[in-house]
Formats: C-alpha cells, sequence, structure tokens
C-alpha cells in the first residue's frame, strides 16, 4: 500500500543486498593483493590487539585484593566509551546518509514511505559507524570473560547484548539527528549560534565535571587507586543502556543468566521503544527536514574575497599558485560541510578532555619505571590520536578529488603534484593539533623539557609518516565514486591505511621507550644506555622512512597511470 | 590543433576504438556524433588525458597528451556532460579555484572572472553558494571556468543539457564568436540541429569507427539529400536494427 510510511523497505533491502554483492565482487576482481592484505592485517591486528588486552588485563588482575575489581569496573568504563562514540558515530554518519547523500534524491521520488527509508538508511549508517567497534571490541569482551574466568553462557549471551545496545545507540543518535535536522533550519542564524554556543557550554561543564573524578591528587599507591575506582564505579549509572550492557554481561560471566536475561530484555525492549519513536516521528518529521536542509539558503552570499578563509588563502604565497587553490578549496569546503568538522571538533573535545584531566598523574607515582611508562603512553595517545586524524580526514581526500577530476585533471598540474598538495595539506594541518597536544600534556605531566623536545620531534617525524601513508593509500586505493568521506574512510584501502598507521604508530613508540624502559627496570648499565638510544633513534627513522615513502612512491605510480 | 592518429582503446577484450584518425584545424568547430556505446566520450576522455591510448597519439596544440599531458592541458579546456562542481563554493570561489589551477594573475581573475560570469547569465549570483544554483546555471557557471584561461581548443561534451532557449542562443552564438577568433572546438553530441548549424565539419563515429567525415552538405549529398538526422539513422541503420531486435 502506498500510502504506508513503512512501504517499500523489502525492495529497498533487496537492492542495498545487490550493491553490497556488487561490491564485494569488485572488491575480490580486482585482485588478490586487497582481499588478502585487509584478511591478514585485520586478523593479525584483532588478534594482537586482543592478546595485549589480554595482557593488560591480566597484569591488572594479578593486583592483590582489588585485581577482580579493577578488570570488572574496565568493563564498565569500556561500556560508557562505546555508548558514548556509537552515539555519536550514528549521528554524523546518518546525516550524511539521511540529508546529505546524492542517493536520497533518487530515493525521495520512488514509492518508499519516510519509514521504511528512514530504517533502511539508518541501518546503514548503525552498520558503518558500529561495524569497527564491534570487530575491535568483541576480541576484547572475550579477553575480559577468559580474565574473569566467565562460564561458557557468557559467550553465547555476548552477542545477545551487544546487538541490542550497538542498535540502542545507533537508533538514538539516528532519532537525534532527525529531531535536529528539523529543529535547525527552523531557527535564525542568530538563534542557532546562541543555542549551539550554550550547548557547547553546557556539554564542556558537564564532561569536565564529570572527569573531574579523574584527577587524581594522591601521593600513596593506595589513595590513587582508591580514587581510580572510586572514578570508575562513578561510571555506572543505571538508567544508561552502558550499564545494561555491563550488568547482563557481569551475570553472564557468573553463570546468573536470569539477571542477564532482564538486562538483555531490558536491552531488547528500549530498542523497541526507540522504534515506536522512531514510527511516531519519522514520518512528521523526516521529509520536512530534508526539505528545509535541500532547499536554497537563500543566505546572501559574502562578497568574494572577504572573510577569514579569503584572507588565509591571501596569505598562501609561499606555494604554487595550484597548491594553493587546491588548499584554499579544501579549506573552504571542510569549514563549510558541518558532517566534517563536527567530527573534527569531537576529536579537539576529547584532545582538550585529555590534556585537562591528564594533569599530577605521574606526581602521585613514584617509581620511575612506571613514570617512564606514563611518560610514553602518553606519546601513544597523541600518537594514536595523529594516526586517527590522518586515517579520518586525509585519506579520503584523493577520493574526493574524482568527481570533480573533469577540471582538477585536466588542469595543467601533474598527479603527483596533487598528491603532493595532499601531503602538504596533512602536515600544515594534523602538525598544529598533534604538537599542541603533545606538548600541553607532557607540559601538564611534569615531563622534564629535554623528553618534551624528543616527543615533539618524534611527532613531527610520525607526521611527515602517517600523512606519507595515508596520502601513498589513498592514491593505491581511490574511490572515486564515493563523495561522503565516513563511506571511503570504511573501505579497503582506508581499512589496510588505518591498520598500517596503528602498526607504524604502536611499534614506533616501543621501539623508543624501551632502552628507557631497560634502563629504569635495571636490564641494562647505564654505560649501555647511549647506544641502545641511539640504536633505537636509528631503528625509528628507518622505520618512518619505510612506512612513509612505500607506499607514498607505489601510489603516485599508480594514480599517475590512472584513467577516470 | 587537434590530430588523432591511429587511436586505439580497449577495454579487457572489448575494443571501443579501432585506429581513429582525424584532424581538426586551428579555429575550426567540429562536430562528433555517434549513437550510445560508439566510442565518443572515450575519443573525448583520451583527448582531455583523462584515459591512456591503447595504442595510438593524441594531439592538441603538437603536443601529444600521453608524453606532454601539461603542456596540452595548458591548451584546453574541457566541458564534461554531467560536470560535478562544489556546492559549497561560490559562482566566483569556483572560479578562483580555476584561476589558481591555470596559474592565472589575481588581476586577471577579478577582472575575467564577472566579466564571463556576465556573458554567460550568472553575474549577479557570483556570491551565491553552487548549491543553490540551478542545473542550467551550473552549466553556465562552466562555461565560464571553461573559457578563463582563454584556450585554445575547447572539448565539450553534450553541453545543452538543462539550458534554456535564449542561454542556448546566446552561447551558440558566443561560441561562433569565439570560434571566429582562432578557437578549436570539438563538440559531441546528440543534437542533430545544433551540429548542422553550428559545426564546420561532422564525424560520424559507430563502433569505433569514423564512418563519415566531412561538412553537413557534403554528407547529407553523399546520401541523396534529406536532412542530417536521416543520414545519421541510415549510416547507424544496424545500430537501430540490433536495438529493435
Amino acid at each position: 500500500m502506498l500510502g504506508n510510511a513503512g512501504h517499500g523497505l523489502r525492495p529497498l533491502l533487496w537492492v542495498k543486498g545487490r550493491v553490497l554483492r556488487h561490491l564485494v565482487r569488485n572488491f575480490f576482481s580486482g585482485g588478490i593483493v586487497a582481499p588478502i592484505s585487509v584478511a591478514v592485517i585485520g586478523t593479525l591486528f584483532t588478534v594482537g590487539g586482543a592478546a595485549l588486552f589480554l595482557a593488560a588485563l591480566q597484569f591488572l588482575a594479578s593486583f592483590p585484593t582489588v585485581g577482580s575489581l579493577l578488570v570488572d569496573r574496565i568493563l564498565i568504563l569500556f561500556f560508557v566509551t562505546l555508548m558514548v562514540m556509537l552515539t555519536f558515530s550514528a549521528m554524523l554518519i546518518s546525516f550524511s546518509t539521511l540529508y546529505k547523500a546524492e542517493e536520497m534524491k533518487l530515493l525521495w521520488t520512488l514509492p518508499i514511505g519516510p519509514v521504511a527509508l528512514f530504517r533502511a538508511r539508518t541501518g546503514e549508517s548503525i552498520f558503518l559507524a558500529a561495524w569497527a567497534f564491534i570487530v575491535l571490541g568483541g576480541p576484547m569482551l572475550i579477553c575480559w570473560g577468559v580474565v574473569q574466568g566467565a562460564k561458557a553462557e557468557f559467550y553465547v549471551v555476548l552477542p545477545l547484548l551487544l546487538i541490542p545496545f550497538t542498535l540502542v545507540c545507533g537508533l538514538a543518535g539516528a532519532l537525534l539527528t532527525l529531531g535536529l535536522a528539523y529543529i535547525f533550519p527552523r531557527l535564525s542564524w542568530r538563534t542557532l549560534c546562541v543555542l549551539v554556543g550554550l550547548a557547547a557550554l553546557a556539554a564542556g561543564g558537564y564532561v569536565l565535571a564529570a572527569f573531574e573524578v579523574w584527577r587524581v591528587r594522591g601521593s600513596s599507591s593506595l589513595v590513587l587507586l582508591n580514587q581510580i575506582l572510586v572514578g570508575l564505579h562513578n561510571l555506572q549509572s543505571p538508567l544508561a543502556p552502558s550499564y545494561w550492557a555491563f550488568a547482563g554481561l557481569g551475570a553472564a560471566a557468573r553463570g546468573n543468566l536470569a539477571s542477564a536475561a532482564k538486562f538483555g530484555a531490558l536491552l531488547w525492549i528500549n530498542v523497541l521503544m526507540l522504534e515506536v519513536v522512531l514510527a511516531r516521528f519519522v514520518p512528521r518529521l523526516f521529509f520536512p527536514g530534508y526539505s528545509a536542509l535541500s532547499k536554497a539558503s537563500g543566505r546572501p552570499g559574502r562578497k568574494f574575497g572577504q572573510g577569514i578563509l579569503a584572507w588565509l588563502g591571501r596569505r598562501l604565497w609561499f606555494l604554487q599558485p595550484a597548491e594553493a587553490a587546491l588548499s584554499l578549496r579544501d579549506f573552504r569546503l571542510f569549514w563549510r560541510d558541518p558532517a566534517q568538522w563536527s567530527q573534527f571538533l569531537l576529536f579537539a573535545m576529547l584532545m582538550a578532555v585529555y590534556v585537562g584531566n591528564i594533569q599530577h598523574l605521574p606526581r602521585g607515582v613514584n617509581s620511575p619505571v612506571w613514570i617512564n611508562i606514563l611518560h610514553y603512553l602518553n606519546l601513544l595517545s597523541c600518537a594514536l590520536l595523529l594516526a586517527t586524524l590522518t586515517s579520518r580526514f586525509i585519506y579520503p581526500l584523493v577520493s574526493l578529488e574524482g568527481k570533480t577530476f573533469w577540471v582538477v585533471g585536466l588542469a595543467p598540474i601533474s598527479r603527483s603534484r596533487l598528491l603532493r598538495q595532499k601531503l602538504w595539506l596533512s602536515l600544515s594541518t594534523t602538525l598544529v593539533f598533534s604538537e599542541i597536544m603533545v606538548a600541553a600534556s607532557c607540559y601538564r605531566m611534569a615531563i622534564p623539557m629535554t623528553r618534551i623536545a624528543e616527543f615533539c620531534l618524534v611527532i613531527l617525524l610520525m607526521n611527515l609518516t602517517l600523512s606519507s601513508v595515508a596520502v601513498g593509500f589513498a592514491a593505491i586505493y581511490p574511490n572515486f565514486e564515493e563523495d561522503n568521506p565516513s563511506k571511503i574512510v570504511n573501505g579497503a584501502g582506508g581499512i589496510i591505511n588505518f591498520f598500517a598507521s596503528l602498526t607504524y604508530t604502536v611499534i614506533s613508540v616501543l621501539v623508543l621507550a624501551a632502552p628507557h624502559h631497560f634502563l629504569q627496570s635495571e636490564q641494562i648499565t647505564p654505560d649501555a644506555t647511549g647506544w641502545w638510544i641511539n640504536a633505537s633513534w636509528v631503528a625509528f627513522i628507518a622505520m618512518s622512512l619505510a612506512f612513509g615513502t612505500i607506499p607514498l612512491l607505489l601510489g603516485m605510480t599508480r594514480f599517475r597511470r590512472f584513467e577516470f | 590543433m587537434i590530430r588523432i592518429k591511429n587511436l586505439v582503446k580497449t577495454f579487457g577484450a572489448t575494443t571501443v576504438l579501432h585506429g581513429l584518425d582525424l584532424e581538426i584545424g586551428k579555429g575550426e568547430f567540429f562536430c562528433f556524433l555517434g549513437p550510445n556505446g560508439a566510442g565518443k566520450t572515450t575519443t573525448i576522455k583520451i583527448l582531455t588525458g583523462l584515459l591512456l591510448p591503447t595504442s595510438g597519439r593524441a594531439l592538441v596544440g603538437g603536443h601529444d597528451v600521453a608524453l606532454e599531458p601539461l603542456a596540452a592541458k595548458r591548451l584546453m579546456a574541457y566541458i564534461p556532460d554531467h560536470p560535478f562542481l562544489y556546492g559549497k563554493l561560490t559562482a566566483m570561489e569556483f572560479l578562483e579555484f580555476v584561476a589558481g589551477l591555470y596559474e592565472l594573475p589575481r588581476t586577471e581573475l577579478m577582472r575575467r572572472g564577472p566579466e564571463l560570469l556576465d556573458q554567460f547569465g550568472i553575474g549577479d549570483d557570483q556570491d551565491r553558494l553552487v548549491e543553490d544554483f540551478s542545473h542550467g546555471m551550473r552549466q553556465k557557471l562552466v562555461f565560464a571556468a571553461a573559457f578563463l584561461h582563454r584556450p585554445e581548443v575547447l572539448v565539450v561534451d553534450e553541453p545543452w543539457v538543462g539550458l534554456d532557449p535564449l542561454s542556448i542562443r546566446s552561447i551558440k552564438r558566443f561560441l561562433k564568436e569565439e570560434t571566429a577568433k582562432g578557437l578549436t572546438i570539438f563538440m559531441s553530441t546528440h543534437t542533430l540541429t545544433l551540429a548542422q548549424e553550428l559545426s564546420d565539419r561532422i564525424g560520424i563515429l559507430h563502433r569505433g569507427e569514423l564512418l563519415s567525415l566531412g561538412t553537413a552538405e557534403s554528407l547529407l549529398e553523399t546520401l541523396g539529400g534529406g536532412d542530417l538526422e536521416d543520414a545519421f539513422l541510415a549510416m547507424t541503420a544496424d545500430e537501430a536494427e540490433g536495438g529493435a531486435s
């Protein structure tokens, strides 16, 4: 029945299935290198990550008296983080898939009910937002079960709890987007700015207050441990889905299936409740919101040559004109696309929360071994953030050129130069954030200035390498058909790039940290340390060169011969 | 100005172009006709450097597009059938971007940009975001961008989609004026009446081979009268029959 808001779901799912089938076929028909790379790297990372997580959990569990409690609290931390990330990701991705995708222009013209359309597209968004968390988080949860000595029921219950938990977070994110997309276009710019400002202040205040518990100020290990346990305990709100998943899994691990079923039922009931909300509000809000966002903005444009970006463009004199034009265009498109900068804002907020709450942590720890470990863990955090930035924001840039290659490809600039521009853009933007983060976090941890300088140099080299990795893999595996950066990142090339970036980052920090750790733990003499440190730097630089240049050269060769 | 020598292009087992030969002189308006799948877009993509030939050569202004792509591209502009534009740039910002790619001085952009936007009838919209433009307005912006760096060769793939009759007439006149000044135009189109009206010579491509080359009059003469549509359908009849069967 055409009048039914849910009409059309089945053919829509069918066509999505066919598209997926063709994508998989194309992926395998393009040679065996990409599928094998994804399979090998994915397996190595999943198994390797799980092994590392298992070792870390076993280490925590070995703490006398509180070991089991600490491992237990890690689980709630995992679910709280997962809940926040999933909801935000679903919000951002569903904004692209529901409102901005070109495909929607076709789908709205077909006899598909808004509810069916919303369900199908939201399912896609939730899959895109959640698959990486599930693939990486699933093995971690299995490790948690192993360390806690969970009964067999735990492993059966695990997917039954994880699926509704993912659906609750994803649906909540998509419904929030539905509401915001309906309301925002109806507000004046001034009201919108005031509301966004107030929301940002409230969110910032909440985050700071919530993370206040992390400001550990004790001087003894016991006080420190107690504060960590209290902080983790405070994250357990019984009203949050993260608590239901945590409590359900905890009960399953203890063999209490009745309690696990209760929490599982609670999660599924909430999925159904969100379905009711969806069925009630989607027919009223979806198309009006889409229509309001799609219509001409009607805003008088800023006069040409005015504004911050035009000012910035005039200051790119040190670049070749073509590179300056490409960079200015990239800045403009990024600045004017809310889906892009809001994700970047999320990164910046995470960075601010991290730097703001890391204060005093090493001061409570007296052991030089632990102080050294914490210093390098901080370096690892900064490097991982950098790897995430290059993977999320730099990697899609090459593919995004595809649709406009009729103008960029026709211009008298070589394709190598085009890739060099992406490299420059990556360096100039991510370097600022990563250097600020490493310097600020090290300063707050009261790390000696010489080591701060050393870490800044490490991040500089990592920036060069990770930017080259992202641009190189982007040129090897471009996706010129897609204009949604989130989808480009989720492709085979994006996954390979992400894993390669993570591998390089983790191994580099381990190599650099090793001599200092061996010295502090008295496994090498102070006389031999200099040699070890020099050797670790030589290894780090060699690895950076290999990781940076090989994908970039391969990418340039392939990109030069690429046909459009 | 354009020389295509024994051009062959294969995609896997399929040969799309079978040794195409063509020469187009300076200031000539050349129209390329052919049924769907004849190889017109492939020829254009090779000519503009978006595809590499399997064998043979394509030269623009004496520069081999595959061997000296930058020298050839400096002379060229391309207007595709469905150009993708950045919705989040204004018309003038898009021209600024194109000017940067062709390394034009800013003074040239500031003088020529608004002039071209006026010429194509979107001068009042220069500071509006392209996402607010209609299809026809976007097409006009693409024309303006193509002429910004004063190309010597213009390659156009079915440019009339979305344009209103007045705009079509204005653009036709503009293109004729430009060819009189020495611009070479290579246009692929399905609008046979426009091809007949505008072109100095017409080439009919079918299954990757040039079936006919000459002026509209000579083509009609060869087929013993009628109009260009009759001539075209007569030459590509096996395609139509094949399609119907």
